[in-house]
């Protein structure tokens, strides 16, 4: 759904390491707050980012919000049927039907929840459409001192993905044209699944180990240390596009306090 | 004067864990500095593992028992650390996607320095001496899902040559290429016969027999059955070297002049399959790979489908029986009716369809269950089915492994059981997507040969390949690809000249 976008805008030249340590931190500032104001404005603020810092073309930009505001849709519904009103001193009933209640209590409960989703999708956006998979291979062995054999497994993955991906789509084919009907519902579901199992894992061990030998017969794992073609710095702009967002985290703190409280249930009077 | 031997071997012997029999046993073997050697051998008789074990991956990396002597340049793979032979010899694979660490060229090219710790300043110059050694410098930016297959494959050798080994192994580097990709990339080895030590084993012996100093002869095992001048050791050991499978080139090889007769009447009312201005593109916005292609197959054909890769053959053959893809724009129809009106049992009955990896199409356990599977799936009758399966693995000599897993075949019985399962239901059409793909000389002829059989008895052949020998041999009609289009079309005799150059290197490699 969301992948690389390998343009050039300020946000691919920040450091990954950085960028995925700024993220985390915005992921973090939604979680331990009920106040539906702190998620709304992180979210926005994301969002404003990716647009106009990170120079996303605007035909995919709308696409991917369109998803994002889908994804937690189920979440949201769930919650605005089933909270707990028995939390709340006189509930606002709105609307009432068999088993299901739905007062204002829930439904701003239900907001909170799927804001908060949303942050943590657009944090995410916002690193996987702006960081070459290369760079952030390079940035954990350099930057987090990951051991370099886990940074590059990260990198080597990223490229078998689309392969067996492919590969899948091949199987398929294949066991369609021995007049394999596509069978109905789950247990066809989980019987093509069966079939397709055992050609892809032989294809994926296959391609996975001559990868591996390709890789070692370039020396690769002979020594604990290795040096990178690329450099990946932490630099000024990294550590002011930190400062920026934390600086923006704390406003957005603010902000929600003055509205209504942070750490409860928004109580209508 | 005494020079070290670049490869020396004695009594070499490599058994893998779990494996019946050794997979070499007594390889002897002595290469010296600047000289070509064209190991040739029949498949699955230890050319690779031989690569692998000079290479020190066995055992370090490939764990196996070892035996007897074995030197690179004076070292010994076997008593060394992983890794430090990297800098002595350059092992070259079959598949370069599969051999890939990164997703940029010069990524690529810099792993292998970055592995030996050059300093990152020194990387630039030797990575630009690299790229220009196969001319790929212009691509040094671009990602490597992007490259064609030959020009992944130059770029796999640019990045063993940036690490600087005086020895370069190569595991059947062209393979996966087509004969235009393959022509250039043997060009690339003749530039660098001058400075390397260059162990070469291919299949396309066409190709390599000019650069070949000497030809050792592979038997069982890895045994040296002979070796010598190229020319002079496979005209003296022709008849061992065609019992062992081997390929030979077109001048030795006593089937070179055998044309196929073809006497199956032609039948265009309807063709077998009718393409009218077909087009296809993956996405609305994207590129066309298929541009108007108008083709008739009259039943009883043996067509040829031949053309660079991504040249667009493979997506042909698919829109053929709208296998996952329908055209863009355009119709086809299968002997007569329109294919988009035919359901997937009708198609299926009508016309096979053999894909390149035999191991792509095995949905059951045992060979027998495989080729009974249409039937069952059908509905047929379990005495009728029984005696169809009988039939077929007795045609396609497999009775003796009826109860054996598809999967652990050999190459050529798996691509035989590939075949045979498609005839289960006596399809009147047979598509097959490169069907010689990795065989040996003895098993792809036989092949060859029951194909023509079935189209002697009215099957319909359409087959995509690369060997231009085999076309010569077997085909009736001829359709070459270029870009999207129906570059040539007409009877295989008068097919013109087989390697052309150009033609794959802008190719996209989608096809």
């Amino acid at each position: 759904m969301f992948t690389y976008l390998a343009h050039a805008s300020p946000l691919h030249r920040l450091n990954p390491t950085v960028k995925l340590l700024t993220m985390a931190a915005v992921g973090l500032a939604a979680t331990f707050v009920y106040s539906p104001w702190v998620p709304g404005l992180l979210a926005l603020g994301l969002w404003l980012t990716v647009a106009l810092v990170g120079k996303v073309p605007w035909p995919r930009l709308l696409r991917w919000s369109g998803y994002m505001l889908l994804l937690p849709l189920p979440l949201m519904l769930f919650t605005a049927l089933y909270t707990d009103l028995s939390r709340y001193p006189n509930p606002h009933v709105l609307w009432h039907w068999g088993p299901w209640t739905v007062a204002t209590e829930g439904l701003v409960t239900a907001l909170a929840l799927g804001l908060r989703v949303l942050v943590f999708v657009s944090a995410s956006l916002l690193f996987i459409a702006t960081t070459d998979p290369t760079d952030f291979a390079v940035s954990l062995a350099q930057n987090l001192r990951v051991p370099y054999r886990f940074a590059y497994g990260v990198l080597v993955a990223q490229r078998f993905l689309p392969l067996l991906r492919r590969e899948l789509e091949i199987i398929r084919l294949a066991h369609r044209v021995r007049g394999v009907g596509e069978g109905r519902g789950w247990r066809g579901q989980v019987e093509r699944l069966q079939r397709y199992a055992v050609p892809l894992l032989a294809a994926a061990l296959r391609k996975s180990q001559r990868t591996a030998l390709a890789m070692d017969a370039k020396a690769f794992g002979a020594g604990p240390e290795r040096t990178y073609f690329r450099q990946m710095p932490i630099r000024r702009r990294d550590v002011l596009f930190l400062a920026l967002w934390l600086a923006y985290i704390a406003a957005v703190y603010a902000v929600a306090a003055r509205l209504g409280p942070l750490n409860w249930m928004w109580i209508p009077e | 004067m005494t020079t070290t031997p670049a490869i020396e071997a004695q009594g070499l012997g490599v058994h893998y864990p779990r494996a019946p029999e050794p997979a070499l046993d007594g390889l002897d073997l002595s290469v010296q500095p600047g000289e070509t050697v064209l190991l040739l051998g029949p498949s699955g008789g230890g050319k690779s593992t031989f690569l692998l074990t000079l290479a020190g991956l066995i055992p370090h990396n490939l764990p196996a028992r070892v035996w007897g002597r074995v030197r690179v340049l004076g070292v010994e793979p076997l008593r060394e650390r992983p890794g430090a032979l990297a800098t002595r010899i350059g092992l070259l694979f079959q598949d370069p996607e599969a051999s890939f660490a990164t997703l940029v060229v010069e990524d690529e090219i810099a792993f292998g320095l970055e592995n030996l710790r050059v300093p990152p300043a020194a990387m630039p110059r030797r990575i630009t001496a690299a790229l220009q050694a196969v001319d790929m410098l212009p691509y040094r930016h671009r990602r490597l899902d992007a490259l064609s297959g030959g020009q992944q494959q130059r770029v796999a050798l640019a990045a063993l040559l940036a690490m600087g080994p005086p020895l370069l192994a190569l595991d059947e580097p062209t393979a996966h290429l087509d004969p235009a990709a393959t022509a250039a990339f043997f060009r690339t080895l003749k530039r660098l016969q001058g400075q390397h030590t260059l162990l070469l084993v291919e299949h396309r012996v066409d190709q390599a027999l000019p650069l070949a100093h000497r030809v050792v002869l592979l038997g069982e095992k890895g045994r040296v059955l002979a070796q010598g001048p190229p020319w002079e050791t496979l005209r003296r050991h022709r008849d061992a070297a065609l019992a062992a499978g081997l390929w030979l080139p077109a001048a030795l090889d006593p089937r070179a002049a055998w044309r196929a007769h073809h006497t199956t009447p032609l039948r265009y009312d309807p063709p077998a399959v009718a393409l009218e201005d077909v087009h296809f593109a993956y996405t609305p916005e994207g590129p066309e790979v298929v541009r108007g292609v108008s083709l008739r197959v009259p039943q009883g054909d043996f067509l040829a489908l031949v053309g660079p890769n991504g040249a667009g053959k493979t997506t042909v053959a698919r829109l053929m029986l709208h296998l996952g893809l329908r055209p863009t724009a355009g119709r086809v129809r299968l002997f007569g009716e329109p294919v988009e009106h035919l359901s997937l049992e009708a198609i299926t009955a009508r016309a096979g369809f053999v894909f390149q990896n035999p191991e792509h199409q095995f949905v059951t356990e045992r060979v027998a269950d495989e080729v009974a599977y249409s039937l069952r799936a059908r509905g047929v009758p379990e005495a009728q089915v029984r005696a169809r399966v009988q039939a077929l693995l007795r045609r396609f000599r497999l009775e003796a492994h009826a109860g054996q897993n598809p999967f652990r075949l050999s190459q050529g019985q798996k691509r035989r059981l590939s075949v045979a399962t498609m005839l289960a239901v006596a399809p009147r059409l047979l598509i097959l997507d490169e069907p010689t793909f990795g065989q040996d000389r003895n098993t792809a002829y036989a092949l060859m040969d029951l194909l023509l059989e079935l189209n002697r008895e009215g099957v319909t052949i359409v087959m995509i390949t690369h060997d231009t020998r085999l076309v010569r041999q077997y085909a009736r009609h001829v359709a070459e690809m270029r870009g999207g289009r129906l570059h040539w079309w007409g009877p295989a005799e008068a097919w013109p000249a087989a390697t052309r150059a150009g033609g794959d290197e802008t190719a996209d490699k989608r096809g």
